[in-house]
């Protein structure tokens, strides 16, 4: 018999509530509280002297109207969440007029380093939508997976809302929430004391990405530090020199994909990953539809675009700069050499680099690379063939070797061989990799300080700080750790290191370290593994809440600006530096003060900074105001960046010059201004030949800590020499592209393999594994095997093995300084595996972006939110998002336990426990994929 | 006089709920007659000694994000911040003629339970029945968080007051 079923209350019963508060003492407790409150002690709780005069809100039904509609099946709950279509809402599905009445706010994302303009769709002060803003010239309206996350991140429930600053021990997880006013009183004491001190270098800035440079800048430069520290050497170090050896003016390349009709790609993952991306991948793919531009691609690793290319080869690893030398040896000797644009442009000859390359043949590249010779000779033909409209591509997949420069050198020469450099559809770049910062400046700041900072200009490397900053990210925590450098404060900022940079146990340990990092501040708008080893945390407003002014390198070949500007107002009481840096700078005091003008606001900063890009004043009114409508300026009448080399001097430019009968340079005040190119003066390329430099002095000469003014002054664009503290670092560099082989390749045990690392489609390095929509696609990264090498070692798809990573020789060999050695690295690692033909045999790949240990419990995969340890659940304690406990079913339930792991469950790996400290001492470029490791099967 | 005294009640339970103990409120609410009553109804004042630990204990349980512990209801609800409770909480303020000024709310957002309960000791008294509605819809999804038997302490206490006190308001309706 069932019992009567009792009337419905809205409120749950308690189910352990030892007694209960009763309604009379409450009421007893208001009379009390009534009485403390009418003597005046008991003041402050929210609301009060906060109302406005009633005068409509007194009217019940105006009030009424106030209260919201009752929730409706089909109603979007949610920003950016739909619930699935259910029975009663296929004819709503989805919601038709869900955008109707936004506001659109248009903006850039920053969920990469691509800079995609994107536009939010606002309503009732929140965004409930972002997609690609069509008016963004580089992206043109084009959005990846992350940047459609965007929502995840803005509104993520484990927001950091508040500034916080640790109670216990450093790294214990003891925390409590401050003010602003705490936060920024302390930290202007301790800054103070740096600058007391006169050690101005102890104080670091730590970016992982920074797109907000101008304000960044001026806040060090007015406290009169040079401590900006970056991950360019985790990145693009390695591809950066070798384009800046090439061409001084730009370290970055921008093939004209859109008009080419060959692309040859050395480990470049356009379609996945790369610092051009969308912008890039939009105009590779409209180039092979509609010119059917053919698109071939040497790649350890299977990655999406290699997948989707015409042509896929599979190199040994680090090897690509020996294909591209082959494929030089053949276009040289069978001719097929843009005879006149070398004779022209290159500072070497033919004849001299025949020299160089005529032991390179495809015979030796294909035995090194496994590569069928065939194919090379094969390839080099067709790119010569396609040529000026044939251009390489490159980037990590050949850049992050301890040969990388080589190999990208060696890539390089293939575009000055074919002539395509700076023709339409050939290899291009541009002279800025932003916005044009001589036509739109940034309002004055301070001045760079001349102070010395050996973590971010270290000596042993010999291009990292010669053209631009490049700097070498992943031998700070190194450098610290052997006491070569300390901080009194060490300020980071979007920046995850734990997780991003090599030998995690090494970054862990000075961290933890109070004599290495006196004072650590972490700036984020997340707490992750650095907050977790941070002593303050300040709240950082993500990039639909702040302003900046941004541009990535134009694949339009023409220079465009871009607004970031907030959408909403900032959650919590999350704060941006451009608009905290002031008032610390106030409170330290000491003349920093005197950079930030008193009653500037952040938006009439921004005016004053963007009052010189036009606008159209029949249809806006302002600069602002045309910004704030389109998002994004374009020069229309700006003619593309295409063979620079070309553009005459002007008599005016001429007058009071002088050519050198010998080399045909023309110079003016001892600096050079363009060549003499049969009989007509012209710009030619920003070197100190004036030409593509195929053979480079300057390289030689740095190297050995030469003195190169005369080089930079005929580049007249960029360059220096090494400063005084790189005296004791003198080496002998090749001039030329080369091959360097990587020594710690050769002779490997059976056990050995070469360990890769890659990115996926929906992450970036270290900051996506939050965002629940990319990592239910990606979230689990075991390690890919061969079929061959899995046979090897008896291993099945699904089996786990242990990996051990190596410190690398060559590494050891030319930085001895660095006392790294050359052996294993303290962490192992343990891994399943996948097994796929889509590996080199003699590689072991591993993704990066995974095996977060902080980050959320998205990123950690936990399904339920946790409070005080226990499991929510469907009781729940901490948050619940019904989004997240319907979909999520990757939870890795087998605590530790490898038999009972299942296939794609979990929050994957961490690879840099066992990826090595592996500079480049060219560029400082970290190897990521040439680390060397030994595998065993786990039982 | 039965509902200024509750709305007093909610201001209170707002404040302790939206902010760490500071001194001049510890003592503030350490006057003999009301801590007897605070006592009374489940909550024993604590030491000013104790208010370092205390902090770390209101981080712990009302501000570390990485626990989920933020007493909002778009968070408990939906999973995101600045869902459907926030949009109607600023409505309802709004009509009402209450300013969610940021900086007496300390970033807080502004369907905090501690905003929401400062709000229903506005609405209880201009008008009984939306102040019933607004329990119902913005105060009793708090429940299920404030049992939470893990909390200790100061603010274990707290949260069990707290929550008998909506249960208290929510039967009365």
């Amino acid at each position: 018999m069932s019992s009567p079923k009792k009337p419905e209350s809205p409120i749950p019963e308690a189910t352990s509530a030892p007694k209960k508060t009763s309604r009379r003492q409450f009421l007893k407790l208001g009379s009390a509280l009534a009485a403390a409150a009418a003597a005046g002690t008991l003041s402050g709780c929210v609301g009060q002297g906060s109302t406005k005069p009633l005068s409509k809100a007194d009217n019940l039904a105006v009030w009424r109207s106030g209260t919201g509609q009752p929730y409706k099946v089909g109603e979007i709950k949610m920003p950016g969440v739909c619930d699935l279509p259910g029975p009663f809402k296929k004819t709503r599905f989805p919601d038709p007029d869900k955008y109707k009445n936004t506001e659109q706010v248009h903006g850039l994302c920053q969920l990469c380093s691509s800079i995609c303009g994107i536009t939010g769709h606002v309503k009732d002060g929140r965004i409930i939508k972002v997609e690609g803003n069509t008016n963004d010239p580089n992206s043109r309206g084009k959005l990846c997976a992350r940047g459609q996350s965007a929502l995840n991140h803005q509104y993520h429930p484990e927001r950091l809302l508040h500034p916080i600053r640790r109670v216990g021990e450093r790294g214990e997880g003891k925390w409590k929430r401050i003010s602003w006013d705490e936060a920024l009183t302390e930290l202007a004491e301790r800054l103070g004391k740096v600058r007391d001190s006169g050690d101005h270098e102890e104080f670091a800035f730590h970016q992982g990405r920074n797109r907000s440079k101008d304000a960044v800048s001026n806040f060090l430069r007015a406290f009169g530090t040079n401590t900006q520290l970056n991950h360019r050497g985790l990145c693009s170090a390695a591809r950066r020199a070798a384009n800046l050896t090439y061409l001084f003016e730009s370290d970055w390349d921008l093939g004209d994909y859109e008009n080419s009709k060959y692309v040859l790609n050395f480990g470049s993952n356009m379609f996945e990953a790369h610092q051009g991306h969308i912008p890039g991948a939009v105009r590779l793919q409209r180039g092979r539809f509609n010119n059917g531009a053919k698109l071939v691609t040497f790649d350890v690793r299977m990655s999406n675009t290699a997948g989707n290319s015409d042509e896929f080869f599979m190199p040994y690893p680090g090897t690509d700069g020996a294909i591209a030398l082959a494929m030089a040896h053949t276009i040289i000797k069978e001719k097929l050499y843009n005879a006149e644009f070398m004779a022209t442009w290159s500072n070497a000859t033919v004849d001299e680099i025949w020299e160089q390359v005529e032991p390179y043949t495809p015979e030796w590249a294909g035995q090194l690379s496994t590569v069928p010779a065939a194919d090379i000779t094969r390839i080099a033909r067709e790119f010569a063939a396609a040529a000026p409209r044939a251009t390489t591509m490159c980037n990590r997949g050949s850049s992050a070797h301890v040969n990388g420069y080589f190999n990208d050198r060696a890539i390089g020469l293939l575009n000055v061989l074919v002539g395509s450099v700076g023709k339409p559809g050939g290899w291009c770049w541009m002279f800025t990799g932003g916005y044009d910062n001589k036509r739109f400046k940034p309002p004055k700041g301070a001045p760079k300080p001349k102070t010395k900072s050996l973590l971010a200009d270290p000596p042993e490397f010999i291009l990292a700080n010669r053209w631009n900053t490049m700097r070498v990210g992943e031998i700070v925590y190194w450098y610290l750790a052997q006491e070569r450098a300390k901080l009194q404060v060490y300020m980071t900022y979007n920046l995850d290191s734990p997780m991003t940079w090599p030998e995690m146990n090494v970054t862990k340990n000075v961290f933890l370290d109070e004599k290495k990092i006196n004072f650590h501040v972490c700036i984020n708008p997340f707490f992750n593994e650095t907050a977790s080893f941070a002593d303050m945390v300040l709240p950082w407003t993500t990039y639909m809440e702040r302003w900046d002014v941004d541009a990535r390198g134009a694949y339009n070949l023409k220079p465009y600006l871009s607004m970031r500007r907030p959408m909403i107002k900032p959650l919590g009481e999350a704060r941006d530096v451009r608009d905290f840096f002031p008032d610390l700078a106030r409170r330290i005091g000491g003349g920093m003060e005197e950079w930030y003008p008193e009653d500037q606001t952040v938006e009439q900063y921004m005016t004053e900074f963007t009052k010189d890009v036009p606008y159209d004043a029949d249809k806006y009114d302002s600069p602002m105001d045309f910004l704030e409508k389109v998002g994004a300026y374009e020069d229309p009448d700006q003619a593309k960046y295409y063979e620079p080399y070309l553009v005459p001097l002007t008599e005016k430019q001429l007058a009071g010059s002088t050519v050198d009968p010998e080399t045909q340079i023309i110079t003016k005040d001892g600096k050079g201004i363009g060549i003499l190119q049969g009989g007509t003066a012209v710009v030619g390329f920003k070197t100190p030949s004036r030409k593509l430099e195929v053979k480079s002095e300057f390289v030689a000469r740095v190297a050995r800590n030469q003195d190169v003014t005369d080089l930079v002054a005929s580049a007249n664009s960029k360059g220096s020499n090494r400063p005084e503290h790189h005296k004791p670092y003198n080496y002998e560099v090749s001039p030329w592209p080369i091959y360097m082989q990587i020594e710690e390749h050769l002779g490997l045990d059976s056990d050995q393999l070469v360990m890769t690392s890659f990115k996926w489609n929906v992450h970036n390095h270290g900051r996506t594994a939050n965002l629940k929509w990319c990592s239910e696609i990606v979230h689990s990264n075991p390690a890919w095997l061969h079929p061959d090498t899995a046979k090897r070692f008896e291993l099945e798809d699904g089996d786990w093995i242990e990996i051990i990573g190596y410190r690398s020789k060559s590494v050891d060999r030319c930085l001895p300084s660095l006392n790294l050695g050359s052996g294993e690295i303290q962490d192992k690692l343990q891994i399943p595996v996948v097994i796929t033909k889509g590996i080199h045999p003699g590689a072991i790949a591993i993704s990066n972006s995974l095996g977060h240990f902080e980050y959320s419990n998205v990123a950690q995969a936990k399904k339920d939110a946790k409070l005080s340890g226990q499991s929510a659940g469907m009781n729940p304690t901490g948050y619940r998002d019904p989004d997240w406990e319907r979909n999520m079913w990757w939870q890795d339930d087998s605590n530790g336990d490898r038999k009972k792991w299942q296939r794609n469950t979990g929050n994957g790996w961490a690879q840099n426990h066992v990826l090595p400290i592996s500079p480049d001492y060219i560029s400082g470029q970290q190897a990521f994929n040439s680390t060397v490791v030994r595998i065993r099967k786990l039982s | 006089m039965g509902h200024e005294a509750l709305a007093g009640v909610a201001k209170l339970f707002g404040l302790l709920l939206l902010r760490e103990l500071e001194t001049e409120t510890l003592r503030s609410l350490s006057d003999p007659v009301l801590s007897e009553i605070l006592k009374g109804s489940g909550i024993t004042m604590p030491e000013e000694s104790e208010l370092e630990e205390l902090a770390a204990d209101f981080f712990e349980y009302f501000v570390n994000p990485q626990q989920g512990a933020p007493l909002v209801q778009s968070i408990s609800e939906g999973g995101s911040y600045e869902g459907d409770p926030a949009r109607d909480v600023r409505k309802i303020a709004d009509a009402a003629g209450v300013e969610l000024d940021p900086t007496h709310l300390m970033g807080a957002p502004v369907d905090h339970l501690a905003v929401e309960l400062a709000l229903w000791s506005v609405l209880v008294e201009r008008d009984r029945s939306a102040a019933v509605e607004f329990t119902r819809r913005h105060l009793v999804w708090s429940l299920p968080r404030l049992r939470d038997n893990e909390r200790q302490g100061f603010y274990g206490n707290v949260c069990r007051v707290v929550a008998d006190f909506i249960e208290a308001i929510g039967k009365a309706s």
